[in-house]
């Protein structure tokens, strides 16, 4: 898919009826004879068929909305009174249109956030490589060649070096660049009280991307900037021993990617995941993927990361359902 | 089941309820979501979609009695969906249309996303979950409300290009989210 035309968002443009006649002709031939362009179009339809799926609508309703971003020159503290009220108030007129009492949401717990300590989070502490391999125990980064570099104006950030499989598995999948760190969640499982059925607690993984122009750039076509943020019921040391088969037994898991152009403004992304009552530890990365199914490293070296936060939000569970 | 379908299976003759209509009736609501989605893959409209869905039902109630157990059921009922398919799309001419060759190259290449699909019945909702607010409102005005971006940009007070934006936008971070799921699940 190299030509002028864009055609992610023509397959898009078909998919949503807009098409003319000589778009779906055109949009018809490259799908007969580019394979990417079919593979594309095959997942985009599919999306759209699920999106439009009645079973997901419930899905829908029960999905909460991503918690609002904290400011990062703002120290998190519970919300005001004044939002508190503006937020029993909100509810309030959702709960009386369903028929239910105002009482209800004037007594509603109130909104929460506060951030996760997470150890040398803006990279600030040393510079230099970061650790190789993947981490055993909670409080320090570690991954993938990458290492952390300041800036002329003395800020420090995490630069991803080279892409290598964490576990060091010669035929394993070597196509991003991850570090990692594990954070214990005992505490804050106790001090947010998850188990809690009226208030909901989210964790948020933020962070800041940054990309500058680097010599493979031009063999690098999807390189991404990206963060995860998985929970786990194990011991931190367990991780690293079944890592990635593990995965599957995350409770609960957020990412998300950002792709951006050398030289583009930073970016920043945020990944979240609901704080399961029975995680233990969270297990966070940062990373930079080529999208390339490779076992050989690549060199990288044009994407940063810095400001990686971790928030706690808890926010009262509202009984707001979609009508048709 | 909506009221389509309970149309459909009350106008069916039933001459031996305990047996033939009831294994038809399951082995139908069984692979409607599959067939629905297949589909909607070379004709996208919701409405259409239906219809031809419905169609397609009506035709395999009428030769139930040559299918063979033995095969897998699905199978058997999405040939008739690409001939009820090929008849709308014969008879219907609202939209601009893929080609013949278009729709078949789709077709053959269906079973090879199979990872795709099963990442995307897994992680839509959690995925769904990561969209900003204004988004999430987009996708389900859209989708499930079935509001168009005209409306949807009255509503929210931005213009419709804007609108039809976010959802874009909205989609394909949607997409990347599941890719990047499907690649973890692969690692």
């Amino acid at each position: 898919m190299t030509d002028s035309i864009d055609w992610q968002a023509l397959i898009e443009k078909h998919l949503d009826g807009q098409t003319s006649e000589e778009e779906a002709a055109t949009l018809s031939d490259r799908i007969v004879n580019d394979a990417e362009v079919r593979a594309e179009y095959l997942k985009a339809a599919r999306l759209h068929g699920a999106l439009g799926d009645e079973t997901l609508a419930v899905d829908l309703e029960m999905t909460p909305f991503t918690a609002p971003k904290p400011k990062k020159d703002r120290d998190l503290r519970p919300f005001s009174r004044p939002q508190q009220l503006a937020a029993a108030l909100v509810a309030g007129a959702f709960v009386g249109l369903m028929g239910a009492g105002v009482v209800w949401a004037v007594s509603t717990p109130k909104s929460e956030a506060s951030f996760v300590p997470i150890a040398n989070g803006a990279f600030e502490a040393v510079a230099g490589p970061v650790e190789m391999g993947f981490p055993t125990e909670v409080g320090d980064w570690s991954g993938d060649p990458a290492e952390v570099v300041t800036e002329p104006d003395g800020n420090q950030m995490l630069r991803f070096l080279e892409t290598a499989n964490v576990t060091g598995d010669p035929n394993g999948g070597a196509s991003a660049c991850n570090v990692f760190q594990i954070i214990d969640l005992s505490s804050l499982q106790k001090e947010w009280g998850t188990d809690n059925a009226d208030a909901q607690v989210t964790l948020e993984l933020s962070a800041r991307f940054r990309r500058e122009a680097a010599p493979s750039d031009a063999e690098l076509p999807k390189l991404a900037g990206g963060l995860t943020i998985h929970l786990y019921q194990a011991e931190p040391e367990s991780i690293g021993k079944a890592w990635p088969d593990v995965i599957r037994d995350a409770v609960a898991l957020g990412s998300k990617t950002i792709k951006l152009d050398p030289g583009d403004e930073s970016a920043t992304l945020s990944a979240s995941c609901i704080l399961a009552p029975e995680a233990t530890i969270a297990l966070i990365s940062v990373n930079a993927n080529t999208r390339i199914p490779t076992k050989t490293p690549i060199t990288l070296g044009g994407y940063y990361v810095d400001d990686v936060q971790l928030t706690v939000i808890k926010q009262p569970t509202f009984p707001v359902r979609f009508v048709k | 089941m909506d009221l389509l379908w309970k149309l459909l299976f009350s106008s069916m003759p039933t001459t031996d309820p305990n047996s033939d209509h009831e294994r038809f009736t399951r082995l139908l609501l069984e692979s409607e979501p599959v067939m629905l989605r297949s589909i909607l893959v070379t004709v996208p409209h919701r409405a259409d979609a239906r219809e031809i869905l419905q169609e397609t039902a009506v035709a395999l109630w009428r030769q139930f009695e040559t299918y063979d157990p033995a095969r897998p059921f699905l199978n058997w009922a999405m040939g008739f969906s690409r001939i009820e398919t090929r008849r709308f799309l014969a008879r219907e001419s609202r939209r601009a249309q893929l080609s013949e060759q278009a729709m078949a190259a789709l077709e053959h290449e269906m079973p090879h996303s199979a990872d795709f699909d099963n990442a995307l019945e897994s992680h839509l909702a959690t995925c769904l979950g990561k969209l900003n607010e204004k988004a999430h409102r987009l996708i389900t005005g859209y989708y499930h409300e079935g509001h168009s971006p005209e409306i949807l940009s009255e509503r929210e007070g931005r213009t419709v290009e804007a609108i039809y934006k976010t959802i874009q936008r909205a989609r394909r971070d949607l997409q990347a989210c599941i890719e990047q799921q499907l690649a973890k699940e692969l690692a």
